[in-house]
């Protein structure tokens, strides 16, 4: 299978990796038909960083639960595989799937480049290069020279270009260069306001496309011609404005438009598919945070488009992404569009084609989330469906699998959902607390042949009906399954969701 | 719909769209309107600097005015874009300025194949930062022109770089604090300030230079799209706002480049700075500035200045508009320091721009002390600053604080005109005593100048000031100090030598300024250096005497003096006199001088006016002094009188004459410090001495010597008569200066005693002759006649001798020390003789070596009676006077000083004081005189006898010691009597009917020796006097014509005793036909003393004068003949005696 090499670079790398994961897990798929394994790569100094945490628990939980079902059962249909999985010699890695940086943990970029130890004229360019002024993490204003670099690079992309290029060295990278092959695609998250995400991004890029320089890669051709997508995020949320943090939304934007102009004549031409994504609607602002304590901001609906365009990428036939020495061959350049603008988006404010690919998975997904939580414990050892062989019998709630693996992914789950949610603008398909008849905006309940009433009971008959003449190889693979199926019927019977 | 993108293309989904360039980032809208303007940098690329900059180049290029812009809310430039832009012009124009920089700039060369190398070797740090690099060169080349140059070049200003070359903008600044970079070149932008200067604002010379460079390499044009891109706009503008530039910069060409700039390398030669490959970048030519800068409004307007770069002239507060700086206007915020530490002017650095280029600013003219006289300064002779008290009164003057280098550049003269175009200056006494001193350069621009001020105050205990040339503020310090020019004249002649002498009195002995120490220097404006000072000398000094005086000795002209306290951190001052300019004319003056034993006299005439005693006129003063003096109130509160009495005591008298206090005849003395070293020290007269104005009449403070003509073996008595004729010659050449006379024809006529050695004459002579030299260089030689022989040619000139033409007159000039006596016939010298009996032998101390006063009778006799009268009167000046010369115990002395005090022009009432009518009335002494004068006329008697000589017709008498004359009686016809009786005794033969008559000038018997030198013609003098020449031996019935030494046993010496015994019996017995008791009111008890005493000790008295003559005469052998009649010696001896016992009679009659 081919794959897809996928770096998060940054906080919004990781939440777009997120909405991926949940995505994916919904049964999301390439509408091309052609599956890719994906591999995410995340890279994130930021190591405190609670989406950073809360994106490898979810990986964790994804892997977990496709090791012991497959990847064939609607639902988690995509293989995701981090690096340390990847090769024969398993464990090789340090870490699982987050590239480790080298010296950073308080270390002030002075000292990065043992500037003392420099040549006269390098120590001459390299304090011009690096001149002026930023705010470190407490607020003060501090020489850029001068700023310690564990935190993220705080906005100072061109530090960020020195020091992560660290990834060109890296045991990680070198793995990549290793498992390579001609039909895999490479993709690059990353928001272009930041600091972290605005360098990985570039650095990335330019040490694949600049591989061949690079003695100590494998498959180093094919790396300089690799089919690399990337969508580079501009500022979607608000920010509280606030005196000590380094973080400006004015700043959002003056960073954002320089570095523009950067990737057009340094980026753009080595990509061959770029997704511009942005959000100007005026909402909540997000909490000054710069990050050691977190960045833990809601999710938003802009990631799950941004998920969407790996996605996108995806789809796109191999013949479009050739690349030639190292240079693609027309490049796209994608943009996306809603039908509706609605402070809070739902299904029916998409376009046909994004509701297509979203809507049905991710409500089979919800609705297989709210049984769990409102009927499963009520179903289980009584209805048809959990009765059949394998049967699920009451004890399971008690394993790993659901009690760990599937309950936490799906609680993280619903918690992205309700932050989409609540978050402005706002991602609100579902009335989460709903009855179920009530549960999926905009949809209503199909009612030719009854009062309009849909309940857990009518899910059960779904299920249950959904089993017949089925064999599953063990109870959690009949579980997953299972609700892929049953919630389909139902959705198609009830809420008059297409095939 | 809602696309999630700036393209504004419609979309569904995600779909295909268009990569965001212009269009798309200019759109995209800053809720906050762009007010962030300390942007991070945001570009992912460790040459995210280049990026910004060249990103700044390109917004900034497409505004209409090469600013910050918006339209419609939309940034298309911000603040930021154009401090990029700004600053990276700035490095530019630095660079293209770099030799007005060169010690604050440094260009250091990374070469990227070298340095990689290196840091690919070092460390792994280094390594990682070395391949960074690296990718971002390779990846980004196209976008940098990285592929186009290997080099960056560094600049570095006071050891912090600032600035990099870039290959896509020339150069990017860097992010860094560059306030200390803060430089203002020559136009009035400042690099790396907060106002953003466009390329068309900045240095015209700069525009084109970018333009020449663009020219000379087209392919710039692309390769540096944007910065081509905002030339090209900066020139649209060009083309509105400054036609003239914009047609230069149409007319360059390709090599104008070349020619027109220099190349740019980093110090090291031959290592240009190369932007592109093959590209190098250029400079500013050295000269081009300079050249420039001679345009400035500011430029000093003086003719004087003749070095290569003339100064500009600087102020503060500048409050006229439009001056031209260097290239641009004078910027008020622009702040020139009061002082620039820097001496040199030529590597002084402008203020405001950058730019070495000499500058004046105050302190550079003016002092930061203003001294403070305690008089008003003498306008009418000194420059007075323009002073006016606006507050307070004007009882204290201010010197000019200017400073030496101001007459770099102006003429004294300059200041004091009121001339257009010269510099000025006001002095203006304000509050509290405070004082405004503006000074006013001209400068370039027409009509225009700048005012250096300063506003002195005065320090005080409570507000204690320093003097700081940094500040605005000076202070005031005042010193007692007083200054005198002599003489006050210039001629402006070179060939006519100058000779000035300026006394500097310096009163400051209390309070701050009692260590003060003045020096004067003496400049002339054509010269910077001071003249030679010829010497130097001190007189009194402070720490002795409570007051200094100083002597300058100078042979040039000049212009201004400097004044200056060289005690550390003392005041300096100069002062300009307002010169009185000779204008020679025709005039012939001549001076007859007589330099007599007790008095000297000069007589003077010019072809205009008649024979007179030589004056000073109160137009023709031949002093200045920087005092008013008529504003003396200052001087005398401070009790400082000395500055200017000390004037009169070691200087000139302001006026000299009849009615002055001061006149001719005057005593022959001279003045000298006490601590003159005669010996060793070179001596200069009126430095070293003077002649004392003030003898008899204010005590003297000073070495005062006398008895000059004759004290030839006192050591130094050549130097004094040297100083004293000296001073006399200064002060005739000064009157023709004055009287506009012509200096060459100047004639001299001096005169000397017959009895005088021929030696001694001679060395008068040269004497006289060389200092005549001197000071006229005249054609004609001075001219020296016996003492004896002028005053015939008086009386003969004022017609008083009638008759005479056949018939002796017989002149007799009774000075102090000699008698000279010339038998004239047919108007000529016929026999001449000559004797040391003389007026001091009645007023001296006979043969005393030493001053024998406290035993003299008269002398015991007459100063108690001065004395009380002194004191009674209230005159306790002169009776220091008195007790001053009392204490030199020379009984010549003092009497002379009873002589002079009827003349004193401060006594009233000066009848009771004459000391001739108190002598004339004492009955006891007359006696002696009678004896005195009837021992002259017996021996002229027995000499024209002998030389068979006729009965003369007149007796004429001169010389002060004629004076006696009227102590005898001031009837002539009774003296007439008595000398007709003496001469027929001798004669044994009776007058005709002609008789025997008396002339004298019995009020001025001095001056007729002089007025009768100017009233001779040569012929007259033309005569060898050694051949008339007779001394009596007295001897002669004896067989004696002549007498040596050796000749004199003890039977000549009785011969000699024998002969004064025989004339004392001629004496006595002429009063048998003659009473003396009722002709001329002798006292009988004299007259029974002298019968007594008269013939006591005659012996003694002779070998007494022998003694002291042969010592006198320096007589080594023993053969030497003598010159003089041995009659004389004895009685001289007789005469003392006699006064002495006479004087004891009986105490004054009145």
């Amino acid at each position: 299978m081919a794959r897809l090499f996928l770096f998060a670079v940054g906080g919004t790398g990781s939440r777009v990796l997120k909405s991926l994961t949940m995505l994916l897990a919904a049964g999301v798929k390439p509408q091309s038909g052609r599956d890719f394994e994906i591999v995410p790569i995340i890279i994130d100094p930021h190591k405190s960083n609670d989406d950073l945490k809360r994106t490898v628990r979810l990986m964790d939980n994804y892997q977990a639960i496709t090791k012991k079902v497959g990847v064939d059962n609607g639902f988690f249909a995509t293989k995701i595989t981090t690096l340390d999985h990847l090769g024969l010699t398993e464990n090789k890695l340090s870490s699982n799937f987050t590239l480790t940086l080298q010296q950073v943990a308080n270390t002030r970029f002075r000292d990065y480049i043992e500037f003392n130890q420099l040549s006269e004229p390098t120590k001459g360019l390299a304090d011009i290069l690096f001149s002026g002024k930023t705010i470190d993490k407490h607020g003060e204003p501090v020489n850029l020279m001068d700023i310690e670099m564990d935190i993220g690079f705080i906005g100072n992309p061109n530090i960020g270009s020195v020091v992560l290029n660290q990834f060109k060295d890296s045991d990680e990278f070198r793995e990549i260069a290793s498992q390579f092959s001609g039909e895999d695609r490479i993709f690059i998250i990353s928001s272009i306001f930041g600091g972290t995400g605005a360098a990985g991004f570039p650095i990335i890029l330019k040490n694949i496309r600049n591989a061949m320089n690079n003695s100590r890669l494998n498959a180093r051709g094919l790396l300089e011609n690799a089919k690399i997508g990337a969508i580079t995020v501009l500022p979607y949320f608000n920010l509280e404005n606030s005196e000590k943090s380094p973080i400006h939304k004015s700043v959002f934007i003056g960073k954002t438009k320089a570095a523009l102009y950067y990737y057009l004549d340094n980026v753009n031409p080595s990509v061959n598919a770029l997704y511009y994504l942005n959000d100007d609607f005026t909402g909540n602002p997000y909490k000054n945070d710069p990050g050691d304590d977190g960045q833990q901001n809601q999710a938003h609906f802009i990631e799950m488009v941004a998920a969407l365009s790996v996605i996108d990428f995806l789809e796109i036939p191999d013949e479009e992404l050739n690349t030639e020495d190292g240079v693609p061959v027309n490049p796209v350049y994608k943009e996306f569009g809603i039908r509706v603008d609605s402070p809070i988006v739902q299904f029916g404010n998409l376009e046909d084609r994004t509701e297509e690919i979203i809507a049905k998975r991710l409500s089979q997904f919800s609705v297989f989330q709210k049984y769990m939580k409102e009927q499963l414990k009520l179903s289980l050892g009584r209805q048809r469906w959990s009765l059949d062989e394998p049967a699920i019998p009451k004890q399971f709630t008690d394993d790993t699998f659901y009690r760990s693996h599937l309950t936490e992914f799906m609680n993280a789950y619903v918690e992205w959902l309700t932050e989409m949610q609540q978050n402005r603008r706002g991602f609100g398909p579902f009335s989460l607390e709903s009855p179920l008849n009530a549960f999926i905006m905009g949809r209503d309940v199909n009612s030719k042949w009854f009062s309009g009433k849909v309940d857990m009971s009518d899910f059960d008959d779904a299920l249950s009906k959904t089993v017949r003449g089925k064999t599953y190889q063990s109870p959690e693979q009949k579980m997953i399954r299972l609700f892929f199926n049953g919630s389909e019927e139902l959705l198609k019977s009830k809420f008059g969701f297409k095939n | 719909m809602k696309v999630f993108g700036y393209t504004k293309k419609g979309g569904k989904h995600w779909f295909k769209s268009d990569p965001y360039a212009d269009k798309e980032i200019e759109s995209i809208i800053d809720p906050e309107g762009g007010s962030e303007v300390s942007l991070p940098t945001a570009i992912p690329s460790p040459f995210a600097r280049i990026d910004l900059v060249k990103t700044a180049f390109k917004n900034i290029g497409k505004t209409p005015e090469l600013r910050s812009y918006k339209r419609n809310d939309n940034i298309i430039a911000s603040s930021e874009d154009e401090k990029l832009v700004s600053d990276s012009l700035d490095i530019s124009e630095i660079l293209f300025n770099i030799d007005s920089l060169k010690n604050r700039i440094r260009i250091i060369v990374w070469n990227r194949v070298e340095e990689i190398v290196k840091l690919k070797n070092g460390t792994p740090e280094h390594r990682r930062l070395a391949e960074t690099l690296e990718l971002y060169f390779d990846e980004d080349q196209k976008a940098y022109n990285f592929d186009l140059t290997d080099n960056f070049y560094l600049i570095e200003c006071d050891h912090k770089i600032i600035g990099c070359t870039s290959p896509v903008t020339m150069f990017f600044a860097s992010g860094n604090d560059l306030s200390h970079a803060r430089i203002r070149l020559l136009s009035n932008d400042e690099s790396f300030d907060n106002k953003y200067t466009p390329l068309y604002e900045r240095d015209e010379h700069f525009q084109k230079y970018l333009y020449s460079l663009f020219r000379a390499y087209p392919v710039l044009s692309s390769r540096l799209k944007f910065f081509g891109e905002y030339l090209k706009r900066n020139l649209e503008i060009l083309n509105k706002t400054n036609p003239a530039l914009y047609d230069q910069v149409n007319r360059l060409l390709a090599n104008d480049l070349q020619s027109t700039y220099s190349e740019l390398d980093t110090g090291i030669s031959g290592q240009t700075v190369e932007l592109l490959y093959g590209i190098t970048l250029r400079k500013r030519k050295k000269g081009d500035i300079i050249d420039r800068l001679k345009n400035s409004d500011f430029i000093i307007a003086s003719d004087k200045y003749k070095g290569a770069l003339t100064p500009l002239v600087l102020q503060n507060h500048l409050t006229k508009a439009n001056f031209r700086y260097a290239e641009d206007e004078w910027d008020k915020t622009f702040r020139v320091p009061y002082f620039d530490p820097e001496a040199d002017l030529s590597r002084r650095w402008l203020p405001g721009i950058t730019l070495q280029y000499p500058y004046l600013t105050v302190s550079d003219f003016l002092e930061t002390q203003l001294v403070r006289l305690i008089y008003p300064i003498y306008k009418e002779k000194f420059f007075d600053g323009n002073f006016s008290p606006e507050v307070g009164d004007d009882l204290k003057g201010y010197l000019l604080p200017l400073k030496p280098l101001f007459f770099e550049y102006f003429d004294s003269q300059d200041l004091v005109s009121t001339m257009a175009g010269k510099p000025k200056i006001d002095m203006i006494q304000g509050a509290a005593g405070s004082v405004k001193v503006v000074l006013r350069i001209p400068v370039k621009r027409d009509g225009e100048y700048i005012s250096f001020e300063r506003i002195y105050h005065t320090s005080s205990e409570n507000n204690p000031l320093s003097a700081d040339p940094e500040q605005k503020k000076g202070i005031i310090v005042e010193h007692q100090v007083g200054l005198t020019i002599f003489p006050f004249i210039k001629t402006g002649m070179p060939e006519i030598k100058a000779y000035y002498r300026t006394q500097l009195i310096d009163r400051d002995v209390f309070g701050a300024q009692k260590e003060a120490q003045f020096e004067l220097r003496f400049f002339q404006d054509a010269n910077k250096d001071p003249i030679p000072i010829e010497a130097k000398k001190n007189r009194r000094v402070k720490a002795a005497d409570y007051v200094s005086s100083q002597y300058y000795v100078l042979n040039d002209e000049f212009d201004y003096v400097q004044i200056k306290n060289i005690i550390g951190g003392g005041a300096s001052a100069m002062i300009i006199p307002r010169w009185n300019v000779y204008r020679p004319g025709n005039e012939v003056y001549s001076f007859s001088v007589d330099f007599g034993t007790t008095n000297t006299h000069v007589e003077y005439k010019t072809e205009a006016d008649s024979i007179k005693p030589f004056d000073i006129k109160s137009n023709e003063i031949q002093i200045a002094t920087l005092f008013h003096p008529d504003k003396l109130d200052g001087i005398r509160q401070e009790s400082a009188d000395d500055i200017y009495q000390l004037i009169d005591y070691e200087f000139i008298p302001k006026l000299i004459g009849k009615n002055e206090e001061y006149s001719f005849p005057h005593r022959t003395v001279l003045a000298e410090s006490h601590s003159l070293n005669i010996d060793t020290d070179a001596t200069y007269t009126l430095a070293d001495f003077n002649i004392p104005f003030i003898y008899e009449r204010k005590e003297d403070k000073d070495r005062i010597k006398s008895n000059l003509k004759w004290a030839k073996k006192e050591r130094g008595n050549e130097k004094r008569i040297r100083a004293y004729f000296e001073n006399l010659m200064m002060l005739m050449r000064n009157k023709v200066l004055f009287g506009k006379g012509n200096l060459k024809e100047t004639q001299l006529i001096w005169f000397y005693p017959s009895s005088m050695k021929l030696g001694r004459k001679s060395q008068l002579e040269n004497t006289w002759n060389e200092l005549f030299q001197l000071y006229f260089r005249g054609t004609k030689k001075p001219v020296g006649i016996t003492e004896s022989l002028a005053p015939f040619y008086y009386f003969k000139g004022t017609n008083k001798l009638h008759g005479g033409a056949y018939k002796p007159v017989v002149s007799i000039d009774i000075g102090g020390g000699t008698t000279d006596i010339v038998i004239f016939q047919d108007n000529k010298p016929l026999l001449l003789t000559s004797f040391k009996f003389a007026a001091n032998n009645l007023f001296g101390d006979g043969y005393s070596e030493y001053g024998a006063a406290s035993s003299n009778g008269m002398i015991n006799k007459y100063q108690p009676h001065y004395e009380k009268l002194l004191l009674n009167n209230n005159y306790p000046d002169l009776l220091k006077v008195l007790r001053a010369i009392r204490e030199k115990n020379k009984s010549e002395d003092i009497s002379a000083f009873f002589f002079s005090i009827e003349n004193n022009p401060s006594i009233s009432a000066s009848r009771q004081y004459s000391f001739n009518a108190l002598l004339a009335n004492d009955e006891d002494v007359k006696i002696v005189f009678l004896y005195f004068y009837s021992a002259i006329i017996y021996h002229i008697a027995k000499l024209m006898k002998l030389k068979k000589v006729v009965l003369p017709t007149y007796l004429i008498f001169s010389g002060t010691g004629s004076k006696v004359l009227s102590v005898i009686t001031t009837d002539m016809t009774i003296l007439a009597k008595l000398s007709t009786l003496i001469f027929e005794n001798v004669y044994q033969e009776s007058f005709d009917v002609d008789g025997l008559s008396i002339e004298t000038e019995k009020d001025m018997p001095k001056e007729v020796t002089c007025k009768g030198g100017l009233m001779s013609n040569e012929q007259d003098l033309d005569i060898e006097l050694h051949k008339i020449k007779h001394t009596l031996t007295c001897l002669e019935e004896k067989g004696f014509d002549t007498l040596r030494y050796d000749q004199l046993d003890a039977t000549v010496k009785q011969h000699v005793v024998d002969y004064i015994q025989e004339f004392n019996k001629f004496f006595l017995a002429l009063n048998q036909k003659f009473s003396f008791i009722d002709h001329l009111n002798v006292s009988s008890a004299s007259l029974d003393l002298f019968k007594r005493e008269s013939a006591k000790h005659i012996r003694d008295y002779l070998e007494d004068g022998l003694a002291f003559n042969k010592k006198m005469d320096d007589v080594m052998a023993e053969d030497k003949e003598l010159e003089e009649s041995l009659f004389f010696y004895p009685l001289i001896g007789i005469v003392n005696n006699m006064i002495t016992q006479l004087s004891r009679l009986s105490p004054i009659t009145h």
